[in-house]
């Protein structure tokens, strides 16, 4: 074999910079979530990732101030509104209090005839103005005739009244003039972040933003801030996340690089066995920045568990080396095996390149090219950089020669495969668990929380919605007054509590145009009050005010979005409307759904011209990571098939090809069914470990199909795999500790799937025929 | 003889010290002390409400009911039936069959219009100072007490409200706000 050490190196070196500088310097490194899930879907899934992109609902932090006297709160969350409000991390941010309330209290008063649900011709007919006068006359003998009296006689008709009647229904209690939850523990704050609610980064930010304003509004001890809501879950399970795997990494490594030292006994050859994965690393990652554009986040953590099996590359070869063998001689003699072992895992990934699916496309290139750096890697750099050093330690065991004395328990793994894909097959509608939120890190606590500040401050669902669909703002927003009048009845019927809609605030201009046209004129006006008076003891000119309102109002414009302006009312409106592309969305965030099956019944009898549709975004975004689940399972299956012709090509040999291909599936089966019989179900993150296990458990395979019973070989294949089996549980073992369920779960899938790949492999297979010769 | 000679210096004591407690200076203090003695009061009374809007007063009158510490009924008889009954923080109004709770912890103003009444009555002198500044005239037999909010939003719907009384009753409730309204309501005690 020959070796060109001074070329490689160079090429090495070359590769390896440019790939660092394109990294550096071009690469694009995004967090969002919804960058990995399809670009093509049904509407309903579309619609439901430009929510969850930018969507009010995942922006919306729900904060509460706990810990100490009502006053104190009240004096807190004042404080921490006016220093959020001038952060511009925040959209807006309010707690009920009158500032926040001035501007837009004030546009309600002056459109008040545009926005009450109440103005119609009859309004102002002469019954129904002496109705409302005669009620007004009880209202000022009442108790709250006090504060009732301040808008008598500018609206006698009442329909401020009516306006806030939907609001005050929909509006958290209060105390001391902000807003608190009704047992008056918790002052509560709502505050928008700018960010994007699946962007964890931002998120985290955010939460960061908010920790320093509490502090220095300077509380007094014992109080408390908390926070909640989409964009604080995501950063939290990122915080997690990141947390435990850095110093389980650490752990792992550290572990692996004390068996590494013991085995070769030369700290030069354990710090060349990271050459090849690190090489393959980094190349893969540019590479897929150099395709896409951008590395998602999630690729790199997925594609770095797969580059996992690279890992062992090196252990093959300097685990096999014999007394005053050079590297290049190791490779001379597992060159052909190794190079098959890298080219399975590369044609498996394969696959992965034709899913419509970025996420997964991006995974196949990072495996891909990473592997077959990595082999090449090991190839043509380790021996031109691997000093001579002596010959790794023996082991005082065999494998081989364990797994020949095994043998006659093989009708037991047999067995125990049987009993597998029975339990599977029995179990097969509910192997997949597609809820992602079952994974969640984050302790129960923090899911009791959201759930009491989401009641305290009526926040909306964040599971149902309804939209209505059109092909322009106003038409979205008529639309959206149609459902909201169907709704009226479901909530009188007790299907939810409440609903909000962009209408509300903004309604259509034909709604406002139509009542514009019941405002009577003067004249008219004048005359009928007039009437309405006669008998009651008001004065004359008392309602000089309504008279000129009303006129103002009809003969002056419409409301409009920039009349909103400066209010908060119409970010408000904003967050109520979606649109993309040419097609607009009204949103009709609902309250406290109670029937979610009746309630999808109401929309499918609502008016056809509507367009309105009920979502359930939990079942979406399931369905969603079911979509890529089973994608990525599909491709998985067209790669298993490629692996089987290449091991036919390469191995020449059907049988051969049998025995390797079958330990590590009967592994993959009974790992599956033991996790399936503990009692989940199989996640995302399962499937991508099952991935590593063929892998990895394929090498195992390859190489214990070339020891010859009796010979050298068997020996150093001992050595060979009890290295990277161990290297491999070590890794993982220290991850399957995690409280995290993802890493927990990755941990675990991948440990007990290597153990019993290599005891299948020695178990059912090939090595140890007899009376060979040493190939 | 020593038996009737203690007896003697008794009553003699028992003496001084009513008529010196005649003579001690009567205040505010004092006045709320009596008025915390009080547990419950029954009175009737008429009201005349001025508003502006309206050519002629409006004329109430009812029962007022009160009990120690934070319990009021005002029942309406005329103009209209109507039940108002206070119990700390709700207020809860009955008019023709249809009874509307009201959280007072929510609404500040009306908050501060009843505490007014409920804080003199129960003799509650803290909670009186921290919502009004309190001023006195007058003697014991004789005296009217004025309120003048502190809170600028609760002084935009009342100027001032005025109590005058005897001893521990209330006889007058006068209250003046800032458009020229006012509402005087004169109270009858019965027992």
């Amino acid at each position: 074999m020959k070796s060109y050490p001074r070329a490689s190196l160079l090429v090495w070196v070359a590769l390896v910079a440019a790939s660092l500088w394109w990294v550096a310097r071009q690469a694009v490194f995004t967090t969002e979530l919804t960058a990995v899930l399809p670009a093509s879907g049904s509407r309903a899934q579309q619609f439901l990732l430009e929510h969850l992109r930018s969507g009010g609902a995942s922006r919306t932090l729900l904060l509460a101030v706990e810990g100490g006297e009502p006053g104190e709160l009240a004096r807190a969350s004042r404080e921490l509104a006016r220093a959020l409000a001038a952060d511009s991390r925040f959209d807006y941010v309010t707690n009920g209090s009158a500032e926040y309330n001035r501007a837009a209290r004030e546009r309600v008063v002056r459109y008040r005839y545009l926005l009450s649900p109440g103005v119609s011709p009859a309004q102002f007919s002469e019954e129904s103005l002496r109705r409302a006068l005669r009620e007004n006359l009880e209202q000022l003998a009442s108790i709250s005739g006090l504060v009732f009296k301040t808008m008598l006689a500018r609206d006698p008709t009442g329909e401020l009244r009516r306006i806030g009647e939907a609001s005050i229904r929909d509006a958290p209690a209060s105390r001391n003039g902000v807003w608190f939850s009704p047992d008056g523990a918790r002052a509560l704050l709502l505050a928008q972040t700018a960010a994007s609610g699946m962007d964890a980064v931002q998120q985290q930010d955010a939460l960061d933003a908010l920790e320093s304003a509490f502090a220095g509004i300077k509380a007094g001890p014992g109080v408390r801030l908390l926070a909640s809501g989409p964009g604080a879950f995501a950063a939290r399970t990122r915080a997690a996340i990141r947390h435990d795997s850095r110093w389980l990494t650490g752990l792992a490594g550290a572990l692996v690089v004390l068996i590494l030292i013991f085995v070769y006994r030369s700290p030069a050859t354990v710090a060349l066995s990271a050459l090849p994965v690190l090489t393959g690393l980094v190349t893969g990652v540019a590479a897929v920045s150099l395709v896409f554009g951008s590395v998602h986040g999630l690729t790199l953590a997925f594609g770095a568990t797969l580059i996992g099996e690279a890992v062992d590359y090196p252990s093959y070869v300097f685990a096999q080396r014999r007394q005053g063998e050079s590297v290049l001689e190791v490779l001379a003699r597992i060159w052909p095996t190794l190079r098959l072992a890298a080219l399975t895992t590369v044609f498996g990934s394969l696959a992965l390149l034709l899913s419509s699916l970025q996420g997964l496309s991006q995974l196949g290139v990072l495996s891909m090219v990473g592997v077959l750096v990595a082999g090449l890697t090991t190839r043509w750099v380790l021996p031109a950089l691997a000093p001579a050093t002596p010959p790794p330690r023996e082991l005082p065991f065999s494998l081989v020669r364990a797994g020949l004395a095994m043998r006659r328990a093989a009708w037991l793994v047999w067995l125990l495969l049987a009993a597998a894909i029975a339990f599977i097959a029995v179990r097969h509608d509910r192997v997949w668990d597609d809820d992602l939120g079952h994974l969640s890190p984050l302790p129960s606590s923090a899911r009791e929380l959201e759930g009491r500040l989401r009641a305290d401050l009526r926040a909306p669902d964040v599971r149902y919605l309804i939209t209505a669909g059109a092909t322009s703002r106003e038409a979205a927003l008529e639309r959206s007054e149609i459902v909201a009048l169907a709704l009226e009845e479901g909530v009188r019927n007790g299907l939810l509590e409440g609903f909000d809609l962009a209408a509300r605030y903004l309604p259509s201009e034909q709604t406002q145009k139509r009542r514009q046209a019941a405002l009577p004129d003067p004249g008219t006006l004048a005359r009928s009050l007039a009437r309405a008076r006669q008998g009651l003891p008001y004065r004359e000119n008392a309602f000089e005010p309504f008279l000129r309102d009303v006129e103002t109002t009809r003969r002056g414009p419409l409301l409009s979005l920039e009349a909103l302006r400066g209010t908060g009312l119409d970010l408000k409106v904003m967050s109520l409307l979606a649109s993309r592309g040419g097609e607009w969305q009204a949103l009709i965030p609902l309250r406290d759904v109670r029937d979610p099956a009746g309630l999808r019944e109401l929309v499918q009898r609502m008016p056809a011209e509507a367009h309105a549709n009920f979502l359930d975004l939990k079942a979406e975004s399931d369905s969603l990571v079911g979509g890529y689940r089973a994608q990525a399972l599909r491709l998985a299956g067209v790669g298993a098939l490629a692996i089987a012709l290449l091991l036919y090509a390469g191995l020449r040999d059907l049988r051969g090809a049998f025995r390797v291909m079958l330990p590590v599936y009967a592994a993959i089966a009974m790992t599956a069914a033991l996790l399936l019989a503990s009692g989940a179900g199989l996640t995302l993150f399962h499937l991508v470990s099952l991935l590593l296990v063929l892998g990895v458990g394929l090498n195992y395979a390859l190489f214990f199909n070339r020891a010859e019973l009796g010979t050298e070989s068997e020996r150093e294949t001992s050595l060979a795999l009890s290295v990277c089996f161990l290297t491999t549980v070590a890794a993982f073992g220290c991850l399957a500790t995690s409280r995290i369920p993802i890493l927990s779960a990755i941990g675990l899938t991948v440990s007990i799937g290597c153990a019993l790949s290599l005891l299948n492999a020695m178990v059912l297979g090939r090595a140890g025929g007899r009376g060979r010769s040493a190939n | 003889m020593p038996r009737i000679a203690c007896l003697a210096s008794a009553l003699l004591l028992a003496a001084t010290l009513q008529s010196a407690a005649d003579e001690m200076p009567w205040d505010f203090a004092r006045l709320m002390a009596e008025f915390a003695q009080v547990q419950t009061s029954r009175a009737k009374y008429s009201e005349i409400r001025h508003v502006a809007a309206l050519r002629e007063p409006i004329a109430l009158s009812g029962t007022l009911y009160y009990s120690r510490p934070a319990h009021i009924e005002k029942r309406q008889i005329l103009p209209f039936r109507e039940v108002i009954q206070v119990d700390r923080e709700q207020l809860t109004v009955e008019r023709e069959g249809k009874t509307r709770t009201i959280s007072l912890a929510g609404a500040p103003q009306l908050a501060a219009l009843i505490e007014s009444l409920r804080a003199t009555l129960a003799g509650d002198r803290a909670e009186l100072e921290r919502i009004y500044d309190v001023r006195l005239e007058g003697s014991r037999e004789r005296w009217s007490l004025r309120l003048i909010p502190r809170d600028a939003e609760i002084a935009s719907l009342i100027d001032s409200i005025s109590f005058a009384g005897s001893g521990s009753r209330v006889s007058k409730v006068r209250i003046l706000e800032p458009g020229g309204d006012s509402s005087v309501m004169t109270i009858q005690h019965e027992s």
